[in-house]
């Protein structure tokens, strides 16, 4: 099975974060905005915080939350592109 | 300045000062118990309302896009990290100094007769603007909510949008025995041994005046609560959690534990000077999510409770109990 071909990110210096009972609160303060993430969001948050880069998130998220590979990998993709959108994170390198 | 100085928080480490010539601008937005700031008391911000001739007469729109947020039609605007300037439309207008914790708001002089409502509003926004950033360097929050006290002594801290009901909440649970801090601006933080404590900025509360005989006219009235529940407001209580009220009229009135990231995102809403301050923020953030580790439950008011005392008070201490 091929990856998708995510990007590797990293959050961005305005964005502030509250991790609360697994999941997280965003607040973006340039452009003022706050966000929610679910549990699966402010996982793949935390480690992105971590320094971990996206392939290993999604096999994190594949183990932890017990989903198939390609699922995680749906879910980093889908997350990491409105997180990109919202300018809560940067890119850290083109692709991989 | 000779004149008035009032203490804003308990401990009086924000204080307002002003003369009689610009009282009947300041007043209307002054809580009430504001006491005098003794002597000697280590007033660390302050904010000074003075009248001047001829005051510059920048406005809202000569501020332009620029600007950091809006309150109503009082705008502020970070000119530099720690200096923000204030404006209105009829010629009020200010400066924060973050960094030493001052504000000085200038209102028009000359101005005769009443004030317009335009004017009082205006002045109640910067007034609100300068304490809440101030407030936000003092690492405590200022949040647009109410709160009451429960018969355990704990405050509960009523936070939604504009007509979500925290007033018709508050002064509900009041009329079942609880007691009042405030009905819409309330200030979190930490007193002296660390513990999360509300202090209420108690006014004139806003209320349908149908709400005692259960009926709803769309129209709001003056209302002192004072007068209404007398011996039933305190200043401060520490936390007990937070009520996230919204109106759906037409289905019972009921209740349930609420996440506590519902419970941060409420109070950022009702925050928004929180965003404003970069370098404030990072402290206020973490005194509110602090706060929202305390329990907090989700309301749905219906029409059985309103004006019912007993049935929202049931309804609310069995979430509570239950959170």
């Amino acid at each position: 099975m091929n990856s998708r071909i995510v990007p590797d990110i990293v959050p961005s210096p305005d964005v502030l974060t509250s991790h609360l009972e697994g999941e997280a609160v965003l607040l973006h303060m340039g452009t003022k905005r706050y966000f929610r993430l679910n549990r699966t969001g402010a996982h793949i948050w935390k480690a992105l915080e971590a320094g971990v880069k996206t392939p290993d998130i999604t096999q994190s998220l594949a183990d932890v939350f017990d989903v198939s590979r390609s699922e995680a990998d749906e879910a980093v993709s889908v997350l990491v592109s409105e997180l990109l959108e919202n300018s809560l994170v940067s890119e850290a390198s083109s692709t991989r | 300045m000779s004149g008035r100085r009032l203490s804003l928080l308990s401990d009086h480490s924000l204080v307002v000062e002003y003369d009689a010539t610009v009282a009947r601008f300041v007043e209307p937005w002054m809580p009430r118990h504001a006491g005098a700031t003794p002597s000697g008391a280590n007033a660390r911000a302050v904010i000074r309302i003075s009248s001047r001739e001829n005051a510059h007469t920048d406005d809202t729109s000569r501020l332009g896009a620029d600007v950091t947020m809006r309150l109503g039609a009082a705008t502020a605007m970070f000119t530099a990290p720690d200096v923000v300037r204030l404006a209105a439309r009829w010629g009020a207008h200010g400066e924060i100094h973050l960094g030493t914790l001052r504000a000085d708001i200038v209102v028009p002089a000359g101005v005769s007769g009443g004030l317009e409502p335009d004017q009082i509003a205006d002045t109640y926004s910067l007034l609100t603007l300068a304490s809440a950033l101030l407030i936000n360097r003092l690492s405590a929050a200022l949040v647009h909510a109410g709160a009451a006290v429960s018969p355990a002594g704990c405050a509960w801290v009523i936070a939604g949008d504009t007509h979500a009901g925290k007033t018709t909440t508050c002064i509900t649970l009041v009329a079942a025995g609880w007691r009042f801090l405030a009905d819409d601006q309330v200030v979190l933080r930490r007193d002296a041994s660390g513990a999360l404590t509300v202090e209420g900025w108690p006014r004139i509360a806003h209320v349908d005046p149908g709400w005692s005989s259960g009926t709803t006219t769309g129209a709001r009235a003056d209302v002192d609560l004072e007068s209404q529940w007398p011996e039933s407001w305190q200043p401060s209580a520490p936390l007990g959690g937070f009520i996230l009220p919204s109106v759906r009229a037409d289905a019972p009135t009921s209740a349930r534990i609420a996440k506590a990231s519902d419970a941060l995102t409420a109070a950022i809403r009702q925050s928004p000077w929180l965003m404003a301050d970069r370098v404030g923020a990072s402290d206020v953030l973490a005194l509110l999510s602090a706060a929202v580790t305390h329990p907090a439950i989700t309301l749905s008011l219906g029409n059985d409770s309103y004006g019912k005392a007993s049935v929202l008070e049931r309804v609310i201490s069995s979430a509570i109990d239950g959170a």
